[in-house]
């Protein structure tokens, strides 16, 4: 029954090289910790969290980790459906995952709606004797494919918070003045089911709710 | 022994609210044994405790209790003695110490660490901890169900303010801009403080029983995920598809197709099935591992000789041929997917009806959507759980097995992928033949589409005369390159949102025999008596035609060797580069506006304006 503690629901999706911080971003977005060595970041499916925006509106996101799958393409391009947001990321101190980037847009517009929100996302700034993208080429990049870039650091937390922010203001800018839910003022039952079925019909214009 | 103290130490504390249940079936044996508790031999580590054994009454009834961690460390004054000595200086016991409010230095119970099992639940926010006592009968530690069962979750009442420690550890409250989602704050801290406590107690269990900790989480992560992972399964059954299955059956969902279940959740059923009986294993593996405090000083410890934590691989290894029907539920993924959204649509009384099974409490607020792709991240995140279960096993004996299971369960999905590749180029054949009208040239078995483009394109038909530009579509198979010509509108802009587009096939030409080349200003080719002005795309055009043509190189290398080509049997573009290169060289790069002399089709195809511009943007 939680679905009236907020007005939108969005769906986003890590996507980038192996081993370029995805599920830490994560984890230091969802839970505010980092884990630099220690596991449970592996197992985790998606993680769930709900951020305010300056309008007083409140967003959930749902953000899916597609670590361990960078190999096999296809299959991940079922989560591609349905998801409003996808972050681009990529290790600025390994050469080849920026290479990549390019590919992953590929895949992105080959898979995933039109409609789709799309952020470049340079990880571990923290290691920055390491560095060999700089932050000229990646802003030119992100220029070349029309999509914002932030620099971030899973390790000192450094811009995480400002990368999901800036991705979910997109998405919500994009997505309209269509709001998932109205605010709750229904009996608790009904409204749950009220607001699901806005949702599906708001999502379809979006290109497709189950991904 | 004389040199050596025993070095007492208080892991964590904390008021927590217990219950302790024994095992029915094993009542009569506990009772008939009490001492059992801990370890034979073994004295309590802390001071004039008094071990009071549980009655049958207490168990079940929730009491706040101080909950201790203690652990017991051998203390070696003058360095290890000889050597020799398998406990120098390491965990020796670890104790579980329940105490009752009201006496404080007595401890209601005590728990051998090393015999226990801890899991969190999450549903109901308690820690279980099965005590494995070792029954009489049952040596070796063989016995599946818990003697004890232990449960642990946050303090009805507040907590005694006589001692300050027993407040649970602070947690540090999110940032002010975020709001924390399910469950509420203080549910989370409890949460994470009852995860705290397990995984305490699995690095104590692991120093107990000389494996390193991190070995043993890795373990433990694989087997919490596929436990979370099964109860996802769990409510897709039992959430969506029976009640669906039952409404279907009584006529509630008057429109729903006789087959929607079976081409909507394909064999989630089987995967439950697969992974509960996988989990099941997994956790008589954790379960069974025991390591025994305090004896464990005695050169003849009572250690099972193989770990049951070390048959993880083995348990994946007789388990990997199972996964292949995962290939299945992944095989048409999307296309059930697009199912399921199209029915939803339509049927009001469906999308009313799952929204109602959304909303209960099985699902934790999570939408069909997100269970339905569950099993497609499941199935490749085993291969990463095992190989942190590999990094962090240091070199034991189970290395070779946990590879062996690593690299089955990858293959497998590797075929997976291929299949779900091919289905969905199968699918976009299909889709491109239906577009011209069923033309049967397009579908050939084994074809598929490897690059389709919509392009401005000129044909060098008899004359020499300046022809209009056209678009349409190009589509380089793997066998084949087609041409289609759109059949409907009259100046088909192929990216404006056309309904559904339809082609008539212009020509298509055999890999085998078609004749690539690229033009001087590297933004067109030639291909079939027809000049494409690919732009920006003409180098993955090429790119794409080279490799295509990879499988027909071979057959030229055989027919004619390596000396004489058969040119006109072979893709010549690599010829036809080298040609433009050292043309380049000799007129200088800028000079492209001229076309080459034995060009003579492109000098004529100059009239047109859109050539002249793609000549000019050179």
């Amino acid at each position: 029954m939680s679905a009236q503690d907020f007005d939108y629901l969005f769906k986003l999706l890590l996507i980038g090289d192996s081993g370029v911080g995805k599920s830490c971003l994560l984890l230091r977005f969802a839970e505010g910790s980092f884990s630099s060595s220690y596991m449970s970041t592996i197992g985790v499916d998606f993680k769930i969290k709900s951020i305010q925006l300056d309008d007083g509106k409140v967003v959930k996101l749902q953000i899916w980790d597609t670590a361990g799958q960078e190999r096999f393409r296809t299959i991940t391009s079922s989560y591609y459906r349905g998801a409003h947001g996808i972050i681009i990321v990529f290790d600025v101190t390994d050469a080849e995952s920026f290479q990549n980037v390019s590919t992953w847009v590929s895949e992105i517009e080959h898979y995933a709606s039109e409609s789709v929100c799309k952020l470049l996302v340079g990880n571990k700034t923290d290691l920055d004797e390491q560095r060999v993208v700089t932050r000229e080429q990646a802003e030119e990049l992100a220029h070349k494919l029309n999509v914002k870039y932030i620099e971030t650091s899973a390790k000192t937390a450094d811009h995480v918070e400002e990368a999901f922010v800036t991705m979910t203001k997109e998405i919500k800018s994009k997505t309209g003045n269509l709001p998932l839910s109205k605010g709750g003022s229904s009996g608790a039952a009904r409204s749950g089911i009220d607001v699901s079925a806005a949702e599906t019909e708001q999502v379809d214009q979006g290109g497709g709710c189950c991904g | 022994m004389t040199a050596a103290g025993v070095l007492q130490r208080l892991v964590r504390a904390a008021v927590l609210s217990v219950a302790v249940q024994k095992t029915p079936s094993d009542a009569e044996t506990v009772t008939a044994s009490p001492t059992r508790v801990v370890p034979a031999g073994s004295r309590p580590p802390v001071a004039g405790t008094n071990l009071s054994m549980p009655e049958e009454s207490s168990s079940r009834t929730w009491q706040n209790m101080r909950v201790e961690l203690v652990t017991c460390h051998l203390e070696v004054p003058e360095g290890p003695p000889g050597g020799e000595s398998p406990w120098v200086g390491g965990t020796v016991g670890a104790y579980l110490l329940l105490y009752p409010a009201a006496s404080l230095w007595l401890p209601a119970y005590v728990f051998d660490v090393g015999i226990c099992s801890p899991a969190v639940d999450e549903a109901s926010a308690t820690l279980e901890v099965g005590v494995f006592c070792e029954l009489p009968g049952t040596l070796g530690g063989n016995s599946d169900a818990p003697t004890y069962v232990v449960r642990l979750r946050a303090a009805t009442a507040p907590a005694p303010s006589e001692r300050p420690r027993q407040h649970l550890p602070a947690h540090p409250v999110a940032a002010v801009a975020t709001l924390s989602s399910s469950p509420s704050l203080p549910q989370a801290r409890t949460l994470q403080a009852l995860f705290d406590w397990e995984k305490q107690l699995y690095t104590t269990k692991a120093a107990l029983s000389g494996l390193s900790a991190r070995y043993v989480l890795a373990v433990r992560e694989l087997v919490d995920t596929e436990a979370a992972y099964v109860r996802d399964l769990h409510t897709m059954v039992r959430a969506f598809i029976q009640p669906l299955r039952d409404a279907a059956k009584v006529g509630i969902l008057p429109h729903l197709p006789s087959q929607f279940i079976a081409d909507t959740f394909s064999n989630t059923e089987v995967l439950l099935q697969i992974n509960a009986s996988l989990l099941q294993e997994l956790r008589r593996r954790l379960q069974g591992w025991r390591a025994y405090s305090w004896r464990s000083t005695e050169p003849a410890a009572r250690m099972p000789p193989v770990l049951a934590l070390d048959d993880i691989g083995r348990v994946f290894q007789s388990k990997a041929f199972l996964f292949h029907l995962y290939s299945e539920y992944c095989l048409n993924f999307v296309e059930r997917s697009e199912y399921l959204e199209r029915c939803l649509r339509e049927d009001a009384a469906l999308r009313d009806f799952v929204a109602r099974c959304e909303a209960s409490d099985m699902c934790r607020g999570e939408r069909l959507g997100s269970f339905f792709i569950k099993p497609v991240q499941r199935l490749t995140r085993y291969g990463l759980l095992l190989k942190q279960i590999m990094v962090e096993c240091g070199g034991r004996a189970c290395y070779p097995t946990l590879c062996e299971a690593e690299r089955r369960l990858c293959e497998i999905v590797e075929l997976a992928n291929r299949r779900q590749e091919a289905a969905e180029q199968s699918r976009a054949l299909a889709d491109l033949a239906a577009a011209c009208g069923f033309d049967a040239r397009i579908l050939r078995n084994g074809r598929r589409v490897v690059r389709a483009e919509h392009l401005e394109y000129a044909e060098e038909a008899g004359g020499a005369k300046a022809r209009q530009s056209r678009r349409g579509q190009l589509v380089l198979f793997n066998d084949a390159l087609a041409l289609l010509r759109p059949t409907s509108s009259i100046h088909g802009n192929g990216a404006a949102g056309d309904k559904a587009p339809s082609y008539a096939v212009a020509w298509l030409a055999p890999l085998s025999r078609l004749h690539v080349q690229e033009l001087r200003n590297r933004r067109s080719f030639r291909v079939c008596r027809c000049l494409f002005l690919s732009g920006e795309s003409t180098k993955a055009w090429l790119d794409a035609f080279e490799a295509a043509a990879e499988r027909y190189q071979d057959m030229r290398v055989e027919n004619g060797g390596q000396a004489s080509p058969a040119t006109h049997n072979a893709l010549e573009f690599e010829e036809a580069r080298a040609g433009l290169r050292r043309r380049r060289a000799l007129h200088g790069v800028e000079s492209s506006s001229e076309w080459g002399t034995d060009d003579e089709t492109l000098e004529t195809t100059t009239g047109s304006s859109e050539l002249s511009d793609a000549v000019a943007g050179v």
